[in-house]
């Protein structure tokens, strides 16, 4: 099953039917359909603006902006807190993301946080990666940080 | 990927709800009291004021003055009319209407000057 986190914002796709279903049971997660992807079932309806001095899922916004909803926790340094169920402040994620890296990509013993942070101080952004049931490990082609 | 929002302008701060957005770019002259819509373009935002009040405010304002002046040039003809037929015989006396025309046309030239107010006030309060 491939998962893409952009700027905190989830999309996951199915590589065989009955993923999403079976990767919920295991972590214990709410997954849904919208529009043409699955995220997070916190993530449903997302607005596709915001203001300065308004919100975003409850998170407080800084910028004036309208776009998809990655676009939005992008310019507002927002990310969703999986752990949380909430969509935060990306300063406020305090989690130190453990990274090891393999042949052509890189391993963690989880689902990277968006917004944790690496050994030089930098957060995570944007991943994209692969999770292979079979041998419960996630696998990440490309993972970005700044 | 583009947003439309009621929006509201007043003394050139525009609001979406309680929520100011200063630095929208307001497309008329935003001084007076408006609603309208407020375009978002990624980080781009511009307000557009309903200006449709004050269009026809001043259409109103126009209308009433023109018929002010159309009703008063109705009276000068008249008047002359009297005077001229008065003219074909020796009496030099006016038309018994002539002070009450003259009225008229007095009052309408007065409620003239204050369209042109009117007018003149809403110029500087456009939305």
């Amino acid at each position: 099953m491939k998962i893409f986190c952009r700027h905190g914002y989830f999309v996951f796709e199915e590589t065989h039917a009955g993923q999403i279903s079976r990767f919920m049971s295991l972590f214990g997660l709410e997954i849904e359909s919208t529009g043409d992807h699955f995220t997070f079932s916190s993530l449903l309806d997302a607005p596709d603006y915001s203001l300065a001095g308004g919100t975003f899922f409850g998170a407080p916004t800084t910028e004036v902006f309208a776009g998809h909803p990655w676009e939005i926790m992008r310019v507002n340094d927002l990310v969703y807190n999986f752990s949380l169920d909430a969509v935060v402040p990306i300063q406020t994620v305090t989690q130190v993301a453990k990274v090891r890296s393999a042949a052509n990509y890189f391993l963690s013993d989880g689902m990277l946080l968006p917004g944790s942070v690496m050994e030089d101080g930098s957060r995570v952004k944007d991943y994209a990666a692969f999770f292979y049931f079979d041998e419960m490990q996630f696998k990440y082609s490309e993972l970005f940080y700044e | 990927m583009n947003k439309i929002l009621d929006a509201t302008c007043e003394a050139g701060i525009v609001k979406v709800g309680p929520i100011s957005v200063p630095d929208a770019v307001i497309l008329s002259e935003g001084v007076g009291a408006s609603t309208g819509i407020l375009l978002i373009e990624e980080e781009e935002s511009r307000y557009v004021a309903n200006t449709t009040p004050d269009l026809k405010s001043a259409i109103e304002s126009t209308i009433d003055a023109l018929d002010k002046i159309a009703s008063s040039l109705q009276t000068i003809a008249t008047t002359l009319t009297s005077i001229g037929a008065n003219m074909t015989g020796p009496t030099t006396a006016p038309p018994p209407t002539l002070a009450a025309d003259v009225i008229t046309i007095a009052t309408n030239v007065t409620a003239i000057n204050l369209e042109k107010t009117a007018l003149t006030t809403l110029k500087g309060m456009l939305k």
